[in-house]
């Protein structure tokens, strides 16, 4: 199998990283593709709880850098999703320093051969831990939410990805805001889309669902698949598959997520 | 209070906008020194073409303006009209 992989990145830090790696790989997971997340946030550990995988860790990454284990031993496979979604997680007691870039690299090439989507999940900054987990990605998902700070270190970082050749698909505006945004008090996605220079792959509705859904231990997309934030998730997966992909349009009733899409049109 | 801050209240947004367009201006380094001196020689070539110009002494340089924009201004020494023979 010629996979790819797909970092998932940010700059700043607690935008939402994690959350969408796991939601939106799950989501194509769900779709038929067979994924593997790899918790690239090494020392702190993140991807395996919101997974709700905690308990069944074994192995980490560090075990297979370190020759202890074949990399198909050390993933945890999710029993949700059995045939399709595998996480392979990060280890607590080493620092991201202590990856070579080179293992790094032979771990990410060997899941290609095993995997149609790798997801890494970047650690926040623009140092070591985000350099081996965006360098040999073949394509990147930024993640910002509607912020000074934020959008500016999207911009930082999508310049960095060129350096490294990666091919961005584009930006996802996390924690949108509707209210505030229709009072002229948040930047609305297209604002953002007019500053940076890449496409839109999606919009993530602000929702304390995703908080139960982490509580539970269950990817929002399974727990709650009919939510607006759901869709979101689910829009996204399917803009990684085909960039064409355009969202059929609900019933104009519905609200919430859908009209969203209104606002980037500028009928808000 | 808050259909009165709806209606009147501060449009936040467009100082964002404002702000993140100049920053990202800077941080990208779009007039970076190797364009600035490229530019320079460009245009200058165009106003040689109806001018008598002090090349030596022309200046290329960028400030920022009071509020907050980026101000690209050009100083070029005048001789006197471009000799017609
Ligand atoms: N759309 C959203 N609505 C509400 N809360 C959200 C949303 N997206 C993320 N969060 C919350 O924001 C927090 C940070 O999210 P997350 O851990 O995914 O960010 P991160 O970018 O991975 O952070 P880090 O840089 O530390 O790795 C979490 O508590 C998460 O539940
Ligand atoms: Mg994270």
């Amino acid at each position: 199998m010629a996979g790819q992989c797909i970092v998932v990145t940010s700059g700043k830090g607690g935008v939402g990283k994690t959350t969408i790696t796991a939601n939106v790989g799950y989501a194509l997971a769900s779709l038929g593709k067979k994924v593997l997340l790899i918790d690239g946030d090494i020392g702190l550990k993140n991807l395996d709880s919101v997974l709700g995988l905690e308990r069944r860790v074994v192995y980490d990454l560090f075990d297979v850098i370190s020759n202890r284990v074949e990399l198909e031993d050390a993933l945890v496979k999710d029993k949700r999703l059995p045939d399709n979604l595998f996480l392979l997680a990060a280890s607590q007691s080493h620092f991201k320093e202590d990856v070579p870039e080179e293992k790094f690299s032979e771990v990410v090439e060997e899941a290609k051969k095993l995997f149609e989507y790798v997801f890494v999940d970047s650690p926040a900054g623009i140092e070591h831990g985000f350099r081996i987990s965006s360098r040999f990605a073949d394509r990147a998902v930024v993640v910002t939410v509607p912020e000074v700070p934020s959008i500016r270190d999207v911009d930082r970082v999508v310049g960095l990805l060129e350096n490294y050749r990666v091919s961005v698909d584009g930006v996802v505006v996390n924690r949108l805001n509707q209210a505030l945004v229709r009072q002229g008090n948040m930047l609305s996605p297209q604002d953002i889309l007019d500053l940076l220079e890449i496409p839109l792959l999606g919009v993530v509705p602000e929702d304390t669902l995703i908080v139960q859904a982490v509580n539970q231990g269950d990817p929002l997309v399974y727990k709650y698949p009919s939510s607006a934030v759901a869709r979101a998730y689910m829009n996204i997966a399917h803009k990684l598959l085909d960039p064409e992909y355009v969202p059929q349009q609900e019933s104009r009733k519905s609200k919430g997520f859908w009209s969203l899409f209104g606002f980037l049109r500028g009928e808000g | 209070m808050s259909w009165f801050s709806d209606l009147f209240g501060k449009r936040t947004k467009n100082d964002a906008k404002q702000r993140l367009e100049v920053m990202l201006i800077h941080d990208r380094g779009i007039f970076d020194n190797a364009d600035l001196e490229q530019m320079e020689k460009e245009i200058l070539a165009v106003v040689k073409r109806y001018a008598d110009i002090e090349t030596g002494a022309a200046e290329i340089c960028t400030d920022k303006l009071d509020n907050g924009r980026l101000l690209l201004s050009i100083r070029v020494p005048v001789r006197g009209q471009k000799s017609r023979r």
